[in-house]
């Protein structure tokens, strides 16, 4: 089934954003962030977005998940004349877990109540190796702790579309590479469509299949390029390497 | 440095301040000898006298259900609105001016002109006691819709959790220091208001019968029905407003 060319596959989402403007603060004239950004996203496709700071990648995430809706383009889903996707799991740049609640009930507040979620819960702690603290407190964790846990809780509604912002950053490097294997062997399990921003590009070239870069003032998309790793070999450090090599110059030569 | 004896001890100081206080009252008792200071066992037994053999507790529990009726419907609507208007700004700019007016039209007002227009019955009673109290729960809820974490909201629209799971596990935990500030602002501003409802308008409760001493110049009966009601209220804050906001809060760190 992995060998299927992803091509074959068909889109999940279409994404055409004519324009995306926010009032500036002071001026209070419409600054436009986003202009004429178009892609698809195919089933079970991992895709990694780059570009400068600030250029609107969060923003590119919130209107994909339906958060903000004031924008010219649509977000088109396959199967549905909706326009929310049918199961959206958001990773946010802070873990945003409810302080007032325990690891556990953070994580069930997301599922369906019928769902007996309690083994499927147990299951993602063990995973994100939070066994031991799953009846404390979400405050009482380590910043470190509330990422992976705001992991688990995205993977816990089994989305068909991931969304990560940044996930991954301000963690120590190897929590960081172990939780990128623990992205790896998650999605191999329940294969949901990913959609991640990401500032490092090492991290885009292990976990991505294509890597979208954006520009800024306004973002356009002026760059796709395919990773190529094949899933399995995404684990091994010289295949990833290589490859990471060859996208940085072509990403130097972009953005020089 | 070892602590000072009254830090280590803060019950012992308090209740020294409150034995003073009674000890104070007896000394002036004593020295004005004179049935408008009556001594604090005169009142006391004639509290003891009520209490056993006459209406004490008819009264108490009559204005105590007021205090309890006017309490739910200004927390209730008052909080309802509040909320709404720290969320929705046109309802908020709708509002505001019937708001700033009921904040500041004096509380005899407000009771008095329910009673002349809609009777004097319990409905009016416990309605004009909770139309005084229903701006303060709305400014102080509102203040808390306002600072409502945006980040939350997004995180419960973008997993569904559909609006009683946001209401009851996102928004009401973080409108609950808010709650509880209105709730014991609230109790204290009701249970003054309430004994002068009665008073203008009723044949029952405590304040109907401090009037009834009042017209006598019974100082001892006034201090002995004031005191009871003022014990209750208190317990009500100690046993079971503050135990609740601290059960609230425990998560805090």
């Amino acid at each position: 089934m992995s060998s299927e060319p992803l091509t074959q596959c068909p889109p999940l989402v279409e994404v055409e954003i004519a324009r995306k403007c926010f009032a500036d603060p002071e001026s209070h004239r419409p600054r436009i962030v986003l202009e004429d950004l178009g892609f698809a996203l195919r089933a079970a496709e991992v895709v990694a977005v780059v570009g400068p700071s600030g250029c609107g990648k969060t923003t590119l995430l919130q209107l994909i998940a339906g958060l903000d809706r004031d924008f010219e383009g649509r977000v088109a889903w396959a199967d549905t004349r909706s326009e929310q996707p049918p199961r959206l799991g958001y990773v946010f740049q802070n873990p945003r877990l409810l302080p007032w609640l325990t690891l556990r009930k953070n994580i069930e507040l997301v599922l369906n109540e019928r769902a007996h979620p309690r083994r499927q819960v147990d299951d993602l702690l063990a995973l994100t190796g939070l066994s031991g603290f799953a009846e404390l407190h979400a405050n009482r964790l380590s910043v470190g702790m509330q990422r992976r846990a705001a992991l688990a809780r995205a993977f816990a509604v089994q989305p068909q579309l991931l969304l990560m912002d940044e996930p991954f950053v301000s963690l120590d490097a190897p929590t960081a590479q172990q939780l990128r294997r623990l992205l790896i062997q998650i999605w191999d399990r329940t294969r949901p469509t990913i959609l991640f921003v990401t500032h490092d590009l090492r991290e885009a070239t292990m976990l991505a299949d294509r890597i979208l870069c954006l520009s800024s003032n306004p973002a356009r998309l002026i760059a796709e390029i395919p990773v190529g790793i094949p899933r399995t070999e995404r684990l091994n450090e010289t295949a990833t390497e290589r490859r990471h090599t060859e996208i940085r110059s072509r990403f130097e030569r972009l953005y020089a | 440095m070892t602590p000072s004896l009254p830090a280590q001890h803060p019950l012992a100081l308090r209740l020294a301040s409150a034995l003073s206080l009674i000890l104070l009252w007896q000394w002036g008792a004593w020295q004005a000898q004179s049935n408008l200071l009556p001594t604090p066992s005169a009142v006391l037994d004639l509290a003891w006298g009520e209490l056993v053999h006459g209406p004490l507790l008819e009264h108490l529990g009559a204005t105590l259900r007021r205090v309890v009726l006017a309490f739910c419907i200004a927390m209730l609507v008052g909080g309802t609105l509040g909320g709404l208007m720290g969320r929705l700004k046109t309802l908020d700019a709708i509002l505001d001016p019937w708001l700033v007016l009921l904040l500041n039209i004096p509380a005899l007002v407000i009771i008095i002109l329910a009673f002349v227009w809609f009777g004097l019955n319990e409905t009016t009673a416990v309605i004009a006691i909770a139309l005084n109290k229903i701006p303060n729960v709305m400014i102080i809820l509102r203040e808390g819709a306002r600072t409502l974490d945006p980040d939350f909201r997004e995180m419960a629209q973008s997993f569904r959790l559909g609006w009683r799971k946001t209401l009851l596990y996102v928004t009401l935990p973080q409108l609950l220091p808010y709650i509880a500030v209105a709730a014991r602002s609230g109790l204290a501003l009701i249970w003054k208001i309430v004994l002068v409802v009665e008073l203008l308008g009723r044949n029952d409760g405590i304040g109907f019968m401090l009037h009834t001493y009042f017209q006598l110049f019974d100082v001892t009966g006034i201090l002995a029905y004031s005191l009871s009601f003022i014990l209750v209220m208190l317990g009500i804050e100690y046993a079971l407003l503050q135990p609740l906001e601290r059960l609230a809060n425990r998560w805090r760190r």
